[in-house]
């Protein structure tokens, strides 16, 4: 038996059943082993004679047009910063030369003889004149604040870590050439427009000339919302003018993929007779050697923040810097999880600093209903307002649930945390969406989203399903495709149900009404409303079914084809919110943490997809304590990566995972409104980390500041203490 | 990439001194320096390594191509091996144990740390093949033996009678399914403890000390031999080398006193 794709399954296909099964060249990296420096392939004309090698395409090569690998909407608020090979190099892994030969074997023998010149570069002025690395620089400020000489400040700080998506498909490309001379990229990707906006820039080519076909996707985590292969493939194709593939082995995903922005960030707040006077964050991000994501990621630190907390006065400072090692880029919660742990982390520093417990603390502070979300919003835009349940219910009832029949034994912790998140970009996002009705009744779907496995076919199903009232296995949906498919951002930034979903949901009103004034000529009635069908059920409008309404359309008296289309631009953008609650054990002798409970309680409005709701959280939980255990990227002295290898980069396996419970607050569906979703994907991912920080010191009382929250920095603190504690005892005894 | 199916020790031994790798030491194939073998010999066809002949209470003969679950079906249910089941335990998950060799995992130099402590703490005799020779070897398990050679393969382990009224095991990683950053694999009986210590960021140490039946000199045997002073044979961002030796003292003494206490001393 022939298997032509050797991963797909009930028609699925991942990039890499693309690239197995599609003639064409292969491509390969020559990764810089020195940076920052300028590299030249010395053996050039060497490598050229092996057989089956067709190119080497080094940074004299490649056109001198900068561009983002930012998959974000035109105009990207990320510098345009990189080129197909960048010149000097500025990380170790870069991309020095591409080598392309006929195959695999071919390539590694090649690429295995590739020798390199690298003058070495000052870091001095590496990226702008002088010794200048910032990126984008945020200030923000609202409302009045003047000290006075009762009120009392708190600060605290954290120190946030580099970690990686780890997706299951590492990155993969391909570029072809069809028949008309159009350029076609197939790529594992959550931003096909912006991969086609993109490459069509980098490589001077026409936009209209490109076609892009997303493959379904691994695993993402935003890791994919970066344009980063499909240049280079694309290049590739154009200099060879044959098909090319390309996909980043394990230990590239490490180094060339992306990772999550670190950064240190500061929280002071002001208090006055118990009332918060000002709330204040600043953060210092480093973006690595590109801008790509930074600017944003970083502007999202503060405003899915310090929303959640009414204050009198906010200020917001961020500084985005280049800096040596890997790049890091978008990924899930997008700057809300950095954010998160350094404001999380103060609320409970000072709820113990008054003596109060921190969630009656935050009580009289959280965001209720009606607050306005944009804290810095301007007089003259529409300021958006939370629509929800109001926080506080949601944290206690995170806390109820967990403390429900645990057992506290000594050197257990419980620690709380909140995080918001929003459902797409707010008065930016646009999907458009077709649904078509065949002659036989079947619908198919065409969207520019892409499903990345966190569900979005079987939500666009459903709402679709809802709307015409029949199964979900009378449609099809096809997605990623940027010449069958109408435009969409992607996905990215929770948005596919909410902003996708209302363009799916337009269309399939469209095209309800356009089946109901056939069914109508066809029955001479001048009123119809359609009843849910199944098999067994064919009446489905008046006297005809779907199929009979569909037929109608083409061969009755309307010959009027189905066509629904819907066109969704929010300028709302509803905020998710979650609590998380941990219940820990910590060993006060090695430090050592065992997880004993999470409880995520989360409001995300009216519940589409149940199942794909309850994996979106879980899967945020367990991403979120990799974040605040154990996960790092480690980098050496020289900024270089030291455990790029899922040998050596330590993530959570099923046998570490902890008893997790899930309350989700439901809206009910109501006519006025009848789109009250919120998105799902990220919000669960940022509260474990602060939640886990703030239950450590509630078990031994040390605060860490630094993720991931190891065993040893416990251990350190506490012996840091112990010292505190004795030299303290003998001060008083002096 | 060339694979050989090794039918007899003559095409071992070929394929040994041609330089391939055993397939077995599968984790080894994962790790930077050896990610792309190009040549490999399997010796799943080998007799003497499939062998299993265990006599309950008096120990046996482990071929190399045991899985780790099978013969910690076998040591589960046998009494006076409880470290060693539990060091089986311990690796992996329930997959990756159904899957892994014994032979491979002591292959593996760095998984050497899960298991050395514990064949050590038994007094596990090892037979391998060297190629060179074309001899099998049978020597004491030992930290730098002949059988790591690239030229060698581990054929089988030769585990004694058990000698300990009591036994345990101990991995500390930073995760269950890392790599360990210390082991500890510990026996008692009469009036001897012997404790092994290894680990990924942890020179291998035995420690051999005379408890007198009571605890409190036993902890101060224990602590007074142990030479916590010396370097660590990697000390990298895995923790720094004080921690990793504060978590041997800490973890000897817990399981020293699990121990007295299973003993009735």
């Amino acid at each position: 038996m022939t298997r032509d794709w050797i991963l797909s399954r009930n028609g699925v296909r991942f990039i890499r059943d693309w690239l197995d099964h599609t003639p064409g060249l292969w491509a390969g990296i020559v990764e810089a082993t020195q940076a920052p420096a300028i590299a030249t392939v010395r053996n050039r004309d060497a490598l050229l004679r092996i057989p089956g090698v067709k190119a080497v395409v080094g940074a004299q090569d490649v056109p001198r047009i900068l561009y983002t690998t930012a998959g974000q909407p035109f105009p990207e608020p990320s510098p345009y910063d990189t080129l197909i090979v960048n010149s000097p190099l500025k990380y170790v892994g870069e991309p020095a030369a591409f080598v392309v030969a006929d195959n695999r074997s071919t390539l590694d023998e090649a690429l295995a003889l590739v020798q390199v010149d690298y003058q070495s570069v000052s870091i001095t002025g590496l990226w702008k004149e002088g010794e200048d690395r910032t990126v984008t620089a945020w200030d923000w400020e609202s409302g009045v604040y003047k000290k006075s000489g009762d009120s009392v400040s708190f600060q605290s700080s954290v120190r946030l870590s580099r970690v990686s998506h780890v997706v299951l498909e590492p990155h993969g490309a391909m570029a072809l050439w069809d028949p008309s001379g159009d350029l076609v990229i197939v790529t594992s990707t959550q931003v096909p427009f912006h991969v086609r906006r993109i490459v069509s820039r980098a490589t001077a080519r026409p936009l209209h000339t490109i076609r892009v076909i997303t493959s379904h996707v691994g695993g993402g985590f935003g890791s994919k919302q970066e344009v980063i292969l499909e240049p280079w493939v694309a290049w590739l194709a154009i200099v060879t003018g044959q098909p090319v593939k390309m996909q980043f082995s394990r230990r590239q995903e490490f180094l060339l993929g992306r990772t999550r922005h670190p950064a240190m960030l500061q929280v002071e707040s002001t208090w006055k007779k118990g009332h918060l006077q000002s709330l204040s964050l600043s953060a210092d991000v480093i973006t690595g050697p590109y801008g790509a994501h930074g600017s944003t990621v970083a502007y999202n630190m503060g405003m899915k923040t310090l929303p959640l907390y009414r204050s009198p006065h906010y200020h917001f400072q961020a500084q985005v810097l280049y800096g040596l090692g890997p790049l890091a880029g978008a990924f899930r919660g997008y700057g809300a999880p950095q954010g998160a742990m350094a404001l999380e982390t103060h609320w409970d520093h000072v709820a113990h600093a008054h003596g109060i417990s921190p969630v009656e603390f935050r009580k009289d502070h959280l965001l209720s209903p009606g607050d306005a979300l944009d804290v810095f919003g301007s007089a003259t835009e529409p300021s958006r307002r939370y629509a929800g349940v109001p926080v506080s219910q949601l944290l206690e009832r995170c806390e109820k649930v967990l403390l429900e029949g645990a057992a506290i034994a000594i050197g257990d912790g419980i620690g709380l945390a909140l995080s918001m998140q929003a459902s797409g970009v707010p008065q930016q996002e646009i999907a458009e969406a077709v649904v078509r009705v065949a002659e036989n009744g079947h619908v198919e779907t065409y969207v520019g989203a892409v499903d990345m496995g966190q569900g979005a076919v079987e939500v666009i199903k459903t709402l679709i399903a809802s709307v015409l009232k029949i199964p979900h296995r009378w449609i099809t949906v096809v997605f990623g495709d940027t010449s069958r498919c109408p435009f969409d951002y992607g996905s990215y930034a929770s948005s596919t149900t909410y902003v996708t979903g209302q363009a799916v949901t337009m269309a399939a009103q469209d095209a309800l009404a356009q089946m109901t004034r056939i069914a109508c000529l066809e029955q001479d009635k001048p009123h119809l409303m359609p009843q849910l069908v199944d098999d067994a059920v064919h009446s489905w409008m008046g006297g005809m079914s779907f199929m009979d309404v569909a037929s109608a359309a083409y061969y009755g008296r309307a010959r009027s084809p189905v066509l629904g289309r819907g066109v969704a631009r929010p300028s709302d953008s509803p905020a998710p919110v979650a609590a998380a609650g941990i219940h820990l054990h910590v060993d006060k002798e090695t430090g050592e943490i065992e997880v004993r409970h999470v409880v995520i309680a989360v409001d995300v409005g009216h519940v589409v997809n149940r199942k794909g709701l309850m994996g979106q959280i879980e899967g945020a939980v367990y991403q979120g304590l990799g974040y605040a255990l154990c996960e790092e990227i480690v980098l050496d002295a020289h900024s270089n990566v030291i455990n790029s290898s899922l040998f050596d980069y330590p993530l959570l396996s099923p046998q570490d995972l902890p008893k997790v419970s899930i309350v989700v607050h439901e809206m009910a569906r109501q006519d006025k409104e009848p789109f009250r979703v919120k998105s799902a994907g990220e919000v669960a991912l940022a509260p474990v980390a602060p939640a886990i920080a703030n239950a450590v010191f509630d078990a031994v009382g040390v605060r860490i500041t630094q993720l991931p929250i190891t065993a040893e920095r416990i251990w350190r603190a506490l012996r840091k203490k112990d010292v505190h504690n004795n030299e303290t005892t003998t001060e008083k005894r002096g | 990439m060339r694979v050989l199916r090794a039918a007899n020790y003559i095409e071992l031994a070929s394929a040994l001194r041609e330089g391939a790798q055993v397939l077995g030491g599968g984790t080894r194939l994962f790790s930077e320096a050896a990610r792309s073998p190009d040549h490999l010999v399997m010796v799943d066809d080998l007799e003497d390594a499939r062998v299993m002949d265990w006599d309950g209470g008096r120990g046996g003969v482990i071929g190399a191509l045991t899985t780790l679950s099978a013969l910690y079906g076998v040591l589960h249910a046998t009494q006076g091996y409880r470290a060693l089941a539990e060091a089986l335990h311990a690796m992996g998950n329930p997959n990756w144990r159904a899957l892994a060799t014994v032979g491979g995992r002591i292959r593996n130099r760095d998984g050497l740390s899960d298991l050395y402590p514990v064949l050590r703490l038994f007094s596990a005799e090892m037979v391998w093949f060297d190629s060179v020779s074309g001899q099998l070897c049978r020597g004491e398990l030992a930290f730098e033996g002949a059988y790591y050679r690239a030229d060698c393969a581990v054929v089988q382990i030769h585990i004694p009678s058990p000698q300990w009224g009591a036994s345990r095991f101990v991995k500390v990683a930073r995760t269950r399914n890392d790599r360990a950053i210390v082991n500890l694999a510990m026996g008692i009986n009469g009036k001897t403890v012997r404790l092994i210590v290894g680990g990924l960021s942890y020179s291998p140490k035995e420690y051999v000390f005379d408890h007198q039946s009571n605890f409190a000199k036993a902890l101060c045997a224990m602590e007074s031999s142990m030479t916590i002073d010396s370097p660590s044979r990697i000390n990298d961002w895995r923790g720094q080398h004080e921690y990793r030796e504060s978590l041997v003292l800490s973890w000897s003494r817990r399981i020293l006193g699990q121990l007295w206490r299973e003993a009735e001393l």
